[in-house]
């Protein structure tokens, strides 16, 4: 009996194993899932994915939705199924079954395959090829922006290099409080430290999430696609000022960002000031803290 | 029967019986779930009506405001509904007041194996309690710094005025205290008072969820207690073990430490939590499915396993902090890999009402109600387990409504099954079936729509712990969603009086209960009403598994008591 | 165990329950002092000097000579319960007296060791270093006056007469308390004093 059992799921096995091995249905099928802009089952849609790689993570959470839906689905029928099928009424009598029986473990396992190889591993594989081709892969070519963050109680604080390309030196540019610019295709690294407690640099619009912990830096990394004006929020209690913590991403060509910058620092230049630059626009009753700007860190 | 005096104190208030302190805890547990669900209907009053006053309450509970919210008040309100639903609504409801009555009954007991310690944890527990209850009326409010409380914010470097933080860490070391002691008793109990014939295997599933639920608490809960020893010093002495950076005044601290010892607790702990529910569940379906539980062994196995695994899977809160790439990874491969246990579960529970004869008492529609949201809590989780989807629904909304799907859905539906369930035998009296089912039907569909829009919100991308969260433009479209959830959330909320009604009246004038109202074959179904101290006159021999239903063995009714004897049944 | 008052059917009487609780308590007391020793080696392996002001090194012999007292402690309680086994009750008191005189020399002794490095300007606000050393220590002197309560309890059982050879699990149980506590000072003694 068990051997028989045993038997079709080594047959089933071996089937699923060499159509991956072969790849062509296997692949076929799992890229029509992937590759499906199937809305998933969230009747809300996130903000516009304007970033290089943002679509990845899309793509898992369809993935995923597809699986939920037909697991969950699969539980709901059987639930309503049964109770319409096998509700208590004359004459019913429920049928004594300990559910112990060899094909019923066999069904177990089978399942648990199921489950492990439908559900774990292809979300597995496809997150960790995401984070090993984009999220974890920081930009290795010359032509990156660099920026430093610092969030503070409760305003983002942000500065670029400025001419001679390294950070912590005299001619930093120093942006206005809660304003960050960006070119457009071109990636941007990220490297942040927070002034007094955790905060998390969060933009829906590129998916992108990442703490900023006190006494450490972060680093994260990230491409628009599109120009724009975008949202940065912080994503991690960090007191009562957490919900105005926003700040402005503005995507722009590079001309107009490369403009941008001279023009921060000429004005820096004309007060004389590097470091206590006070923000009026940004309508922050918030200080910026002096002597902040660490050298980049190379190795992260 | 012995009669045998005790005066009004030993009886119902320093009360070494394990029924009594079961009931001592039920009370206990529904007055946090009561203050703990006002609580929430502040959260979502604030959500749909920011900037208006609380009606009725507002202008009592903060008259230096005029009973508007303000983002302090906002952040105080969420860290103590979280705290207070998690450690001291359904703990002591499922692990504390079912736990400590259904044990030693299940098993054949006749009593907890410390009953003084038993006693003296409740206390601890009530103790925990008044503090918490106090830290309410501090001049600066209660803890705000969410219910994880994450240095250097709970610090006092972090800004918050008051002691509030330091008289939580304080009510949840005692809480910790009590639940330890709990957790001694428990674990004894099953280990060395099941009566005879009753093997590790012929125990119901609830003893099983709640016996490996106390082995999780008494190996975890110490880890918690020292990184809140470490929290008090910071607090109290201004030490700085968990703050670095600018604001760090003394070299050497590690901020990340904090979560490391919060999550090596935090996340057994979820599983502290909804280990009862699985073993409630995987009973109360057998019962009214007729039918024995669906791959008993297998269901238990997978319990243990489950219980292993979440030992070693609290990374997955932390994976945008920072960490480095191959802990990410392992730690979502081992997060993942609960999935299958987990849906062997479904298996088993849809299994166990397969050919059944399902009876659709209240119990019964609480318990298949958790088969659903655990479905969807479960599920939901699978975003979160995995590195690339978790950095965009990290610290959402997505992730309040998936783990109120487990915790709040789950967790509560099952102890509301339970109290549905276990009524007749802890007070004698069966609840009301229609008003039973009127809020059975309520509490379903409108915690429904509130946790899976919740999770909807979060998708579209509303993080959480927002006093105003349409201070964003991309949040500003969300704020229809946001009003509906609000009331769902207060028809929720109202939904429970039809519980508080049910039990007074039923309290006062209810039916009074058979000796076994739902046919049911654990030990307890054996015991009239009310079970004196000692449970059973003479200690019970376990002859038969605990869902003996519909054996064709039997004659002339489809159930069996564990202590009657298959053959000599009639 | 007392068991239930006035009811026929008493709690089964197990001699081996109270055993188990001890040994599932110790497991938890063991996961307390174990994380609070993870935090001190975290802390200590990110340190990147270990600042101890005023001192070119912990005071290693004071500690040592105190290390030999906890133990000289645990030792006198061993030999109170052996001294019970062989039905000597008269010895039993008067090692439990020992054992709690020796505790009560180690707690004044590790007074004098904060004292002393106070002195020093080894403080809880000093330094990751000081604040690590007085709440471990603290924590572990907290666990020390419990146990030294409960080895009291038993010294006034022994007076009253209450303990005879065969009842004696409560002696057993704040026995290995006792060790436990003495194991976990000779870890920390290793910890704060010789790897440092």
């Amino acid at each position: 009996m068990f051997d028989k059992h045993a038997d079709s799921l080594f047959i089933l096995m071996r089937t699923i194993y060499t159509m991956s091995k072969k790849g062509r249905v296997m692949k076929k099928m799992f890229n029509k899932i992937k590759h499906s802009m199937w809305g998933g089952i969230w009747f809300l849609k996130p903000p516009d994915d304007v970033s290089l790689d943002g679509y990845r993570i899309d793509h898992v959470i369809h993935y995923t939705d597809t699986v939920i839906t037909i697991f969950f689905g699969i539980v709901v029928l059987a639930l309503l199924y049964f109770i319409i099928r096998y509700r208590d009424r004359p004459n019913h009598k429920a049928v004594y079954d300990r559910g112990d029986k060899k094909k019923y473990i066999v069904i177990t396992v089978i399942l648990g395959f199921l489950v492990f190889l439908s559900i774990d591993a292809v979300i597995e594989t496809m997150s960790f090829k995401d984070l090993k081709e984009a999220f974890w892969n920081f930009p290795k070519d010359e032509d990156v922006v660099r920026v430093e963050v610092m969030p503070q109680q409760y305003a983002w604080n942000i500065r670029y290099a400025g001419a001679d390309g390294k950070f912590a030196t005299d001619d930093d540019i120093v942006s206005p409080q809660n304003q960050m610019h960006i070119p457009v295709n071109t990636p941007v690294v990220v490297q942040m430290a927070p002034y007094d407690v955790i905060h998390s640099f969060y933009i829906p619009n590129f998916r992108i999430k990442q703490d900023a912990t006190p006494g450490m830096i972060t680093t994260f990394w990230f491409q628009a696609v599109k120009e724009g004006e975008y949202e940065i929020a912080c994503a991690e209690l960090c007191g009562n000022g957490h919900y105005r913590m926003r700040g402005i991403l503005t995507v722009e060509s590079k001309e107009k960002f490369q403009g941008w910058l001279n023009e921060l620092a000429l004005e820096a230049q004309d007060t004389g000031e590097w470091d206590d630059w006070l923000s009026d626009d940004s309508g922050s009753d918030v200080g910026i803290p002096q002597g902040w700007g660490w050298p980049w860190n190379k190795e992260m | 029967m012995a009669e045998h005096k005790q005066s009004f104190i030993t009886k119902y208030i320093f009360s070494t019986d394990h029924k009594m302190i079961g009931r001592q805890f039920l009370w206990f547990g529904l007055f946090w779930l009561f203050w703990g669900g006002l609580q929430a209907m502040l959260i979502r009053w604030q959500l749909a009506f920011s900037g208006q006053a609380v009606p009725i309450v507002g202008k009592l509970l903060w008259p230096a405001s005029d009973g508007i919210i303000t983002p302090d008040i906002y952040n105080q309100i969420f860290t103590m509904h979280g705290t207070i639903m998690i450690f001291w609504a359904i703990t002591p409801l499922l692990t504390g007041a079912f736990g400590n009555f259904c044990i030693p009954l299940q098993i054949g007991a006749p009593d907890m194996a410390f009953p003084k310690l038993n006693m003296l944890s409740f206390w601890t527990f009530f103790l925990s309690g008044v503090v918490l209850f106090i830290s309410h009326f501090l001049p600066d409010g209660p803890a705000s710094a969410g219910w994880t409380s994450y240095p250097p914010l709970s610090t006092p470097v972090g800004g918050i005025p008051g002691q509030g933080q330091t008289l939580w860490v304080l009510s949840l070391t005692l809480m910790g205290t009590a639940v330890l002691m709990g957790a001694i008793n428990y674990v004894t109990t099953v280990i060395r008072y099941r009566a005879p014939g009753m093997g590790y295997f012929k125990m119901p599933l609830t003893v099983w969820g709640m016996w490996l639920s106390a082995m999780l608490n008494a190996l975890f809960v110490p880890i918690i207690a020292a990184g809140l020893v470490f929290l008090l010093l910071e607090n109290v002495f201004g030490t700085q073990f968990f703050v670095a950076g600018n604001k760090a005044t003394i070299e050497g601290g590690d901020p990340l430490l904090y979560q490391h010892v919060f999550w090596i607790f935090g996340h057994p702990e979820v599983y502290i939590l909804i280990l009862p529910v699985w073993g409630i569940v995987s009973d109360l379906l057998s019962t009214f499915s007729r039918k024995p539980a669906f791959g008993y062994k297998v269901t238990a196995t997978c319990m243990c396993i489950i219980t292993g695994l979440s030992g070693i899977v609290w990374g997955h809160h932390m994976y945008t902090t920072g960490m480095s790439p191959l802990l990410g990874k392992a730690f979502m491969f081992l997060t993942l890999l609960i999935s299958i246990p987990s849906s062997i579960f479904f298996l088993n529970w849809l299994g166990t009402m397969w050919r059944g004869a399902l009876r659709f008492t209240v119990p019964m529609l609480f318990t298949m109600s958790v088969v659903f949201v655990f479905g969807l809590g479960g599920l939901t989780g699978l975003y979160l387990a995995t590195v690339t989807s978790d950095i965009y629904l990290h610290d959402s909304m997505f992730v309040v409504g998936h783990f109120h799907y487990t915790l709040a859905a789950s967790v509560l539906m099952a102890s509301f099954a339970a109290i549905y369930y276990w009524f007749p035998k802890m007070f004698g009296r069966k609840l009301n079936s229609l008003l039973g089912k009127i809020h059975f039907w309520l509490t379903f569909v409108s915690l429904n729509v509130v946790f899976f829009n919740m999770m909807a919100l979060g998708y579209a991308g509303q993080h959480r712990r927002l006093f105003d969260p349409y201070v964003f433009d991309f949040i500003k479209p969300l704020q229809p969603m946001n009003f509906k959830i609000t009331m769902w959330a207060f028809l929720l909320g109202v939904a429970q009086v039809l519980l508080v009604i049910n039990i007074i009246w039923t309290l006062l004038k209810g039916k009074k209960a058979s000796k076994n109202p739902w046919e049911a074959g654990t030990l307890e179904w054996t015991l009239d009403y009310p079970i004196p101290h000692g449970n059973f006159k003479e200690t019970p021999t376990v002859y038969t598994g605990p869902h003996e239903y519909s054996n064709p063995l039997l004659k002339d009714r489809d159930w069996i008591s564990q202590s009657e004897p298959l053959e000599g049944a009639s | 165990m007392s068991g239930i008052h006035g009811y026929t059917s008493d709690v089964r009487k197990d001699g081996f329950a109270p055993y188990l609780g001890m040994a599932i308590a110790l497991g938890a007391w063991t996961m307390l002092f174990g994380s609070v020793f993870f935090v001190y080696s975290v802390l200590r392996i990110q340190a990147v000097d270990w600042y101890l002001p005023g001192l070119l090194e912990m005071p290693f012999k004071y500690a040592l000579v105190n290390t030999f007292i906890i133990l000289l402690s645990s030792w006198m309680y061993y030999k109170a319960v052996k001294t019970l086994r062989a039905a000597d009750i008269q010895g039993f008191i008067r090692n439990i007296g020992r054992t709690f005189i020796l505790g009560l020399i180690f707690l004044v002794m590790q007074a004098g060791l904060w004292f002393m490095l106070t002195e020093h300007g080894l403080t809880v606000q000093s330094g990751i270093a000081g604040a690590l050393f007085y709440s471990l220590t603290g924590l572990h002197a907290l666990h020390i006056i419990g146990g030294l309560i409960a080895v009291a309890c038993i010294f006034i059982k022994g007076r009253k007469g209450i303990i005879n050879p065969e009842e004696d699990v409560s002696v057993n149980l704040v026995g290995y308390f006792w060790h436990f506590l003495s194991v976990v000072w000779i870890a920390m003694f290793f910890v704060l004093f010789i790897i440092r």
